[in-house]
């Protein structure tokens, strides 16, 4: 623990290597939510469209 | 160079933009079923005394079925017990209204009504309400959906939708399910 930087990464290079890859996770991230809640919007309209309404009035 | 502080709040913003959109649309849908379309959860509370319900009064044994009601549509009066429905099978016309009214002596129960909207728990003490309209005819499975005891498997019934034409109450406006 000693030579490391307050980042906890002990060669400048590494930590410059690091930060660089870091840029990039949050488009990664986006697209993966994105892909997920969008796949879950859509099944909910399938499903309210293609089944729920087409089976007529309750209440 | 990693993101900046401005670009990680900006990029949440847009996120809880879309987000929000998204609750937007589910609450729209909602709203438009219940408005326009009329399907929503059923709700009624209407209290009965479960130990009493077989002796006399709307549950009694001679008054459950299938009745047309003199101001129009049907009544289904039915008591979930365990382990089977009383009747096992009730008969409604086609895109008529339709009243489902439940009870149970014993324990939670449940209907649901295959291929249709129709869902809802029978509660001890409380008469179960359930309006809606068949548009397809045709025989339909209506099995218990709430476990309620070692036989909860075999406790199904079958609500037979017939043609109006098809559909003959008797003169006291009950009707019943012939024989397949």
């Amino acid at each position: 623990m000693d030579n490391q930087t307050r980042e906890g990464v002990g060669d400048p290079a590494e930590f410059a290597a690091a930060s660089a890859k870091l840029t990039d996770v949050p488009q990664g991230a986006f697209a993966l939510a994105g892909t997920a809640v969008g796949l879950l919007v859509i099944g909910w309209l399938l499903v309210y469209f293609l089944i729920f309404l087409p089976r007529g009035p309750v209440g | 160079m990693a993101i900046s502080e401005t670009g990680v709040v900006q990029s949440e913003r847009r996120w809880a933009l879309a987000m929000a959109v998204v609750s937007v649309i589910f609450l729209t849908a909602i709203l438009y079923a219940a408005i326009a379309q009329h399907l929503s959860p059923p709700s009624n509370v209407e209290l009965i005394d479960p130990a009493t319900i077989h002796v006399s009064g709307e549950f009694a044994e001679d008054n459950l079925g299938t009745r047309l009601e003199p101001e129009g549509g049907v009544v289904i009066r039915l008591v979930t017990t365990q382990f089977s429905f009383v009747p096992s099978c009730v008969v409604v016309p086609q895109d008529a209204p339709v009243t489902f009214r439940v009870v149970s002596p014993d324990v939670i129960h449940g209907i649901m009504v295959v291929g249709t909207n129709v869902n809802t728990m029978i509660v001890p003490g409380y008469i179960s309400r359930v309006r809606t309209r068949f548009a397809e005819a045709g025989e339909k499975l209506m099995p218990c959906h709430e476990f309620c005891g070692l036989g909860h498997s075999q406790m199904i019934a079958k609500v037979r939708v017939v043609p109006v034409n098809e559909f003959k109450p008797d003169a006291d406006g009950r009707a019943h399910c012939a024989e397949p």
